[in-house]
């Protein structure tokens, strides 16, 4: 009876967490799961149009790019002397019907030629329709045209179509780029999915607790047995292990904190003329990358010798051996933990907006954390036969330090390369953790599935390889 | 009473790999040639007996009869090759005394790591953490980190740790005689204790007249299977017959 009702407390205790967290979660991603900012490529500004004098007329036809199209900025460039108060008038039509007009005086053009469209009260079609721009002034006035795009480290050729000066066709495009927003159908499915995880979870407790009940033999059970009697030597690892780490150096903890500032000092000084104009915030994205990655690549490698370098242990007293690898990866966490505060320093220097999708770090940590347990017990478990593994391990890392994008950005990868290079999980970890650091939004659930993917998939592998070893480890330590 | 230890057709093979491979170069080689030669080395054969609650079991026989060996598959260390060993209860293997010891830690973070590695709860070892304080004699010493200590604390502070926490098995190999001489009585006295507080004891030794004193039965094992199984003094008069003779 007692336990009957000490059950009924947990899952009840259960249920409110996880309606807390479910809704904390949906007030977080609802509007970045409804919309999403996008913006068109810039067309280089290869050269200028003749000068547009009264009568003269541009048609530029583009292709509608988002959903809800908000500003259309255009390159001019005004001869000197020219009033201010004269007016270039943008009007906009599509499949022959006008859709509306705008008026700019040239007083709005900033020094650098750009002029800003703001597209309220002209509601354009869907998305992919081909409308018209239709460009008219009063002299003293030229656009800016051109051929090429800049993507990323390459020069791409535009399909060049649709520029008419005066109803003559030329060859080239204005440079003209379309801001917006692009509307998704996810926040529609985090409901039915939130409750449907939800049934599924509750249907796994309520079987364990029949089981229980009826004294039946169930493997989850058994599990969460075990895991009750060894969380403290769990605990009682990762302590030490965290205590030991710095227990000889004056600094101490200190360190987990200095590391990434250093490291990242280190990068920047190297890398900053090379990458540091193409990516937003670069120290920001820079120290996220390295905490991220040194991660990945510190507990990957303690987990590694977590089994042969407790030989001395196991071969004198049983216990669980996933303990080892997994006490290792938990107690660096602790380490990735500290340096998040010089990352949280790092964004409010550099004027970084705190928004609510900071709230998401620990989904991010989670996901890398399994992903690590996952690849240490794999590791841990070849390391037991194969001490090449070590060797291995340290060059495999090195690759992938190279085919993530910790200091580079992730336009330098050709395209052909793109979608291999996304598999890599660490890319997407990365994406993750720099969607919503630096770019103060969600991600799509097509990161979370991808990253869940990784993590959950590792995992599952890690635990089979090193349930099906674990038996003989003490034979061949 | 009932059964507490089950051990049933257990077998434990050695698969002792002839070339000596730890590369996976090696390994490779060896496999495409065909030359991975295994050598099959029992170390049990098929050893089956049952021990009640309470009883203190002492095992006996030549060096390389696999006394060792059984009491890993007892202490669930060694997964046997055949058959399969049960134990109802919590074990406490003093096969090594001090194994799970970090040096640089302090005796009391010790206490707790050794502790939890046997599978204890923090409430457990807090209530019991001033008794093996004192049994250890370590005084302040206790927080200084364990590689300041002399051999003979350390072994103290195993000691006390490994019998103050009141295992249900106890399994001992050849390790009675702790400290000094003051300290040897002390830890005799608190292994007689423990036998006859009801703790269920397997013990390896070589030493006869120790078997003799501590034991209700014995258990003789020779290359891996049970020679003997009976009432103590029958069986160690057999095996130092068997011992005289050859």
């Amino acid at each position: 009876m007692q336990s009957q009702k000490g059950f009924a407390k947990g899952f009840l205790l259960f249920v409110v967490i996880y309606g807390i967290l479910a809704s904390l979660m949906y007030w977080v991603v609802r509007d970045d799961w409804q919309r999403t900012a996008v913006s068109t490529d810039t067309v280089n500004r290869d050269a200028l149009l003749p000068e547009l004098a009264a009568g003269d007329e541009i048609d530029q036809d583009f292709e509608i790019s988002a959903d809800s199209l908000q500003l259309i900025t255009l390159y001019a460039n005004l001869r000197p002397g020219v009033s201010p108060d004269s007016q270039l008038i943008v009007s906009f039509s599509s499949e022959g019907q006008v859709l509306g007009e705008k008026k700019i005086s040239y007083g709005e053009v900033k020094p650098d030629g750009e002029l800003v469209i703001s597209m309220d009260k002209i509601s354009f079609p869907a998305k992919g329709t081909i409308a018209t721009a239709t460009l008219q002034a009063e002299g003293g006035i030229s656009l800016w045209y051109g051929s090429s795009k800049t993507a990323g480290k390459f020069q791409v050729n535009v399909e060049t179509s649709g520029l008419r000066v005066s109803g003559e066709p030329v060859e080239g495009e204005l440079v003209l780029i379309q801001k917006g927003e692009l509307f998704l159908p996810y926040t529609n499915y985090f409901w039915p999915i939130a409750i449907g995880i939800f049934l599924v979870v509750s249907a796994i407790i309520l079987y364990c607790h029949y089981c229980r009940r009826k004294e039946k033999a169930n493997k989850i059970n058994k599990g969460i047995d075990l895991i009750k009697q060894y969380k403290y030597l769990l605990k009682t690892l990762v302590v030490r292990d965290f205590k030991i780490k710095y227990k000889a150096s004056m600094l101490g903890v200190l360190w987990s904190f200095l590391n990434p500032l250093l490291m990242t000092f280190v990068y920047m000084f190297v890398f900053s003329t090379l990458f540091r104009s193409s990516i937003e915030n670069f120290v920001v994205y820079l120290m996220s990358g390295i905490i991220l990655f040194n991660y990945f690549s510190e507990s990957s490698n303690l987990g590694m010798q977590s089994i042969v370098g407790n030989a001395g242990l196991i071969t004198k007293v049983y216990m669980p051996k996933y303990i080892l690898p997994i006490s290792k990866v938990l107690s660096s966490a602790i380490n990735l933990i500290i340096s998040l505060i010089p990352l949280l320093i790092m964004m409010a220097i550099t004027g970084v907006r705190f928004s609510k999708s900071l709230l998401l770090i620990p989904v991010v940590l989670i996901f890398l954390i399994l992903f690590c347990v996952g690849v240490s017990l794999i590791l841990a478990a070849a390391m037991v036969y194969f001490r090449d593994v070590q060797f291995l391990w340290g060059i495999f890392l090195t690759v992938l330090n190279f085919l993530s994008p910790i200091f580079y950005p992730e336009t330098i990868i050709p395209a052909r390369f793109i979608t291999l290079y996304h598999m890599n999980p660490m890319y997407q970890y990365l994406f993750f953790m720099r969607t919503i650091t630096i770019g103060g939004i969600s991600p799509t659930p097509v990161t979370y599935l991808y990253c869940m993917l990784a993590s959950l998939g590792t995992l599952a592998v890690g635990l089979f390889i090193f349930r099906k070893c674990q038996s003989q480890f003490v034979l061949h330590l | 009473m009932g059964e507490i230890i089950k051990v049933d057709h257990v077998s434990m093979n050695f698969r002792m790999n002839v070339n000596h491979t730890t590369s996976m170069k090696e390994w490779v080689i060896a496999k495409l040639k065909r030359k991975l030669q295994y050598q099959d080395f029992f170390a049990l054969n098929d050893v089956s007996f049952s021990v009640q609650r309470g009883e203190i079991v002492g095992i006996i026989g030549t060096n390389g009869s696999g006394k060792s060996t059984l009491l890993k598959v007892i202490s669930g260390i060694y997964k046997p090759s055949k058959g399969t060993a049960v134990t109802a209860g919590r074990v406490a293997p003093m096969l090594e005394l001090g194994s799970g010891f970090d040096y640089e830690l302090s005796g009391r973070e010790n206490i707790f790591l050794n502790g939890a590695i046997m599978g204890y709860s923090e409430e457990f070892l807090h209530s019991k953490y001033d008794e093996i304080v004192e049994f250890s004699e370590l005084g302040e010493f206790i927080e200084q980190p364990l590689k300041t200590y002399s051999s003979g604390m350390m072994m103290r502070l195993a000691f006390s740790v490994a019998t103050l926490v009141d295992p249900e098995i106890l399994i001992v190999d050849e390790i009675l005689a702790v400290g000094d001489e003051r300290f040897q009585k002390k830890s005799s006295e608190r292994m007689m204790n423990l036998m006859s507080g009801g703790t269920t004891v397997l013990m390896v030794s070589h030493n006869i007249s120790q078997i003799r004193a501590m034991c209700s039965r014995t258990i003789w094992l020779q290359h891996g299977q049970i020679r003997m199984d009976g009432d103590v003094d029958e069986v160690c008069d057999a095996y130092l017959q068997f011992m005289q003779t050859t």
